[in-house]
């Protein structure tokens, strides 16, 4: 799946081979030790240049605010 | 506000159609997604939940006498938060738009959950929609929150079917691996006998 920005689909899909692997592999199991950390650093270094290039930092900002989804609890239909 | 809500069960296990669920797209079924983008990941240290993060942007598809109403930008965004609980084998979505959010209110909630009855395969997908339009007559809000939900209706069994060709693909890659590695093992004992590989 093509990432925001065409910059960004090279580092993500590295990202996402890497996630897809652990997740199946390790993580499924039992295994929470996360394999992937460097390579989402770079990607996520890359998706945020292009969030803030296209002006949407602030919405992202506005909804953390406004539904910050700490835990599972707050996903309760109607609790805000 | 108008709601629609949905429960299907899926005849594959949790962990497979999760792992679908992360390489869900592209498929053929959601063309109007067009991009999805990691904001943020981690693993919560005492539960092991894995919280994520994640930006869509979609190609916006209102019909035609919405679009004569509101000014809809052809591409909208979408923020969702998952929780996926490993052990208990459970998975909750939350996406809102973040677009227009002055126009219209737009929550889905995707769950899955491993099925009660059947621990070793089979997973309860629920899915809701909900949307809310602001700032418009009572009849014309209504019509848009209806126009909106049917679309989350018409996309709902496509996004069903989208993910079950995923899962397809996923099984797949599975038997090609279980497959090349049977044929490196025969090939392994073959060598083996006629003692062209060394142990």
């Amino acid at each position: 799946m093509t990432s925001l920005s065409p910059d960004c689909n090279e580092l993500k899909k590295q990202y996402d081979d890497c996630f897809n692997k652990w997740y199946a592999n390790k993580f499924l199991q039992g295994d929470t030790t996360p394999e992937c950390e460097d390579l989402f650093k770079l990607y996520r270094a890359c998706i945020w240049r292009a969030i803030k290039e296209k002006n949407l930092d602030q919405l992202i900002s506005d909804a953390r605010k406004e539904k910050p989804f700490s835990g599972p609890e707050d996903t309760r239909t109607g609790e805000t | 506000m108008t709601f629609m809500e949905s429960q299907y069960l899926f005849a594959h296990p949790f962990g497979t159609l999760t792992s679908a669920n992360w390489r869900k797209y592209p498929n053929e079924y959601s063309s109007h997604v067009l991009s999805v983008d990691i904001l943020s990941r981690c693993i919560d240290p005492q539960t092991g939940v894995l919280r994520t993060e994640r930006l869509l942007s979609i190609k916006q598809s209102a019909p035609a006498i919405v679009r004569k109403l509101l000014p809809i930008p052809e591409v909208s965004y979408f923020r969702e938060v998952s929780f996926l609980d490993p052990k208990e084998r459970t998975y909750k979505a939350v996406s809102n738009n973040l677009s227009m959010r002055s126009i219209v209110d737009v929550e889905e909630t995707c769950e899955f959950k491993a099925d009660p009855q059947k621990p070793d395969g089979g997973t309860v997908f629920n899915q809701r929609a909900e949307v809310k339009v602001f700032g418009a007559l009572n009849y014309v809000a209504r019509m848009l929150e209806e126009a909106a939900v049917n679309s989350f209706k018409a996309n709902a069994a496509k996004g069903r079917q989208g993910l079950e060709t995923v899962v397809d693909m996923v099984l797949n890659e599975a038997k090609t691996v279980e497959a090349g590695l049977k044929e490196g093992y025969e090939a392994g004992i073959e060598g083996l006998r006629k003692g062209t590989v060394g142990v």
